[in-house]
């Protein structure tokens, strides 16, 4: 049975629509990222389960109770924000405790749970002092700290690492994945921040414009997404995307060029993608004018263009080409991803059988 | 909050911002002094050549505002009206500050502006017709009718006050304590209030203070000796025969001790609550 089950759930602002109908089913242990870009809902969607703001209608299940209309204090939920929140008034020891007090949890066993707590997050040190003594990865630190001594049924996170240096922010990453490992409770968490959604996620739900675009596991959006705007939100560097014609087992790209169709690739107008990646050195193949090389260590990156249309290619490193070169470039056509230029809808293809990714 | 000094400067820099910062303090607290002095000095001595320590202290003033005059009853009469200014602000400001901060309400910023605007307004211009509608509905000449009218400048202090207070407070801190098992209610009395306290220190005193020193309204409300406030009873010694400095310096004093008691016991939230807009917390 579901931990959290989302029925449908719309959010309406008078005439504005910020969330259409998201259902989804959160397992006992999984670790749900909502992913996409800044005002496609996802806030709205955490706090509307957080119960921070009301359902316009559809269903929320938490722990197989019907919580759609209850405050956020019935629903065995806890949150960490964005910029932590911490009661800039009480000691760190207050913070942790407070939610615990608040639920009648003995003083004994509260103080247990906390030191607990502190223990796993290595904050013992930190008990007594008040938040505006501590460093950001401190104060993120207590934040889940007062979220991991509630011991509720599912974690809500809304963009917890997007004020800490990019440093700091891998680092806790591994550790916010360690922990809700070892705890085994549901959690949703809230980022824009596509490596963290690929790094944590056990399923990514990305949304754009308040609406679901694909839900899967992060390798199944990685291989085969669902639409023109999944294929370039998800990656990095994007993937490559072209205006092209299938025929004779070709894709034309508009510029000229072709590239070897997927197999049962049906003839006729589409947009073809192909990640900078899947693309490799050939003899003869898209012939491709290097305007820069970007040395990323183990990798090398080309950007370049073909005709008029720009592209990337990820290589291993490579010492030798220099920007001005030309060089030719192919990919296997099971990578070639082809989407209808109308609807942007991923078009079926062979290597897509036994896809267990789900469309909303 | 910050004490930190702004670099080195020099000494001499140094003995010219103390010495301006003396002589400030000695401009404003002489008048204080001279006050407290006059209360205590026989009536020869300040009549004839009054020095500047008294050579004698008696507290024949004392003894005489408070066992021949209404002057305990007036105190108390403004003490009433103070308090109740101070209580009625608290509760109502709090909630329409807090109301229109936290709440999506139509034209809010009008709300807030609208009572600015009526803070501008000396109290005589709005006294006379204050007065008139108290008069209509029996109210002319209570403690009540004064109450109201000092209202009338509080309020509109307090909220514009609070309202920045509780706009720079992160809603998130009442939506954290809420998760963690608060009522709306409960976040706002355990999280927002507490962290107001300097807030509404400062409106407190602030209200207390416009109250316990207003002449205006109180000339204009009340009529009847037994209902007169410690300004209006000071302003009547000044009669048309006799001028009783002595007495008039001592009821003064008087009339400044709640302040100065208010002022020494809240003073550190009070500096914290005029300058928490200064500084990005
Ligand atoms: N209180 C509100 N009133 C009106 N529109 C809102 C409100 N809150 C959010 N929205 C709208 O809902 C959409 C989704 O917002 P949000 O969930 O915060 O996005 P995200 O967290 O993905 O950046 C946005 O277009 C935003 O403008
Ligand atoms: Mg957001």
């Amino acid at each position: 049975m579901a931990e959290v089950s989302l029925r449908t759930i719309r959010k309406t602002y008078g005439s504005v629509t910020a969330v259409e109908e998201v259902s989804l089913d959160i397992a006992r242990g999984e670790l749900i990222v909502l992913l996409g870009p800044s005002g496609c809902g996802k806030s709205t969607t955490l706090r509307m389960v957080a119960g921070l703001e009301t359902i316009t209608s559809g269903t929320l299940l938490i722990g197989g109770r019907d919580v759609t209309s209850l405050e956020p204090k019935d629903r065995d939920i806890a949150m960490v924000f964005q910029n932590y929140a911490l009661y800039p008034h009480k000691t760190i020891r207050a913070n942790m405790t407070f939610g615990l007090k608040m639920r009648g949890v003995e003083p004994a066993l509260a103080a247990e749970r906390v030191e607990a707590a502190a223990e796993m997050l290595g904050i013992t040190h930190l008990l007594d002092r008040k938040p505006r003594q501590l460093s950001g990865g401190q104060m993120q630190r207590v934040a889940l700290g007062r979220a991991l001594v509630r011991d509720p049924a599912v974690f809500l996170l809304d963009e917890p690492l997007s004020n800490l240096d990019a440093k700091l922010r891998v680092r806790m990453r591994e550790e916010i994945a360690l922990l809700q490992k070892r705890i085994g409770k549901a959690m949703i968490y809230v980022t824009h921040d596509q490596t963290e959604a690929m790094t944590l996620a056990d399923r990514i739900v990305i949304m754009r414009d308040g609406r679901v675009q694909q839900i899967g596991a992060p390798l199944e959006v990685y291989d085969r997404p669902q639409n023109v705007f999944v294929a370039g939100f998800i990656g990095s560097p994007e993937m490559n995307l072209f205006q092209a014609e299938i025929a004779g087992g070709l894709v034309r790209l508009d510029g000229g060029a072709t590239l070897p169709a997927p197999d049962g690739a049906r003839d006729g107008r589409v947009v073809a993608g192909v990640r900078p990646e899947a693309l490799e050195l050939v003899d003869r193949g898209v012939p491709l004018s290097v305007r820069a090389v970007e040395q990323l260590g183990s990798q090398t990156l080309l950007v370049g263009g073909v005709g008029e249309m720009g592209m990337r290619v990820m290589l291993g490193r490579r010492d030798d080409i220099r920007a001005g070169a030309t060089v030719h470039v192919s990919a296997d056509p099971a990578a070639i991803h082809l989407f209808d230029p109308v609807t942007e809808e991923r078009l079926p293809s062979a290597s897509d059988a036994g896809d267990r990714s789900t469309r909303a | 909050m910050t004490t930190g000094s702004t670099g080195r400067r020099s000494p001499f820099a140094s003995a010219a911002i103390y010495l301006a910062a003396a002589a400030i303090a000695l401009y404003s607290a002489f008048p204080i002094y001279w006050m407290i002095s006059s209360s205590l000095r026989p009536t020869q001595e300040m009549l004839t050549a009054p020095s500047l320590v008294p050579s004698r202290l008696t507290l024949q003033y004392y003894y005489s505002l408070l066992a021949q005059t209404d002057y305990p009853q007036q105190f108390l009469n403004s003490l009433v009206v103070a308090l109740a200014t101070v209580a009625i602000t608290m509760v109502l400001s709090v909630m329409i500050a807090y109301g229109v901060t936290r709440q999506r309400i139509r034209g809010k910023k009008a709300i807030v502006a609208g009572m600015l605007y009526a803070y501008m307004f000396p109290p005589l211009l709005l006294a006379i017709p204050l007065y008139t509608m108290f008069a209509l509905v029996g109210l002319n000449d209570t403690l009540l009718s004064l109450v109201i009218s000092h209202l009338t400048m509080t309020m509109p202090l307090g909220v514009w006050f609070l309202w920045g207070f509780f706009k720079a407070m992160p809603f998130e801190l009442e939506e954290a304590a809420m998760v963690d098992g608060c009522t709306r209610l409960g976040a706002f009395l355990r999280v927002v209030l507490p962290l107001s306290v300097p807030g509404l220190v400062t409106v407190a005193i602030f209200a207390f203070l416009l109250s316990w020193t207003d002449y205006t309204f109180a000339l204009v409300m009340i009529g009847s000796d037994a209902n007169k406030t410690v300004p209006l009873g000071l302003a009547s010694m000044i009669g048309a025969f006799d001028l009783r400095w002595g007495d008039i310096m001592a009821g003064s004093t008087l009339i400044a001790l709640p302040l100065f008691a208010a002022f020494v016991m809240l003073s550190r939230y009070f500096v914290q609550g005029l300058t928490a807009g200064a500084v990005k917390g």
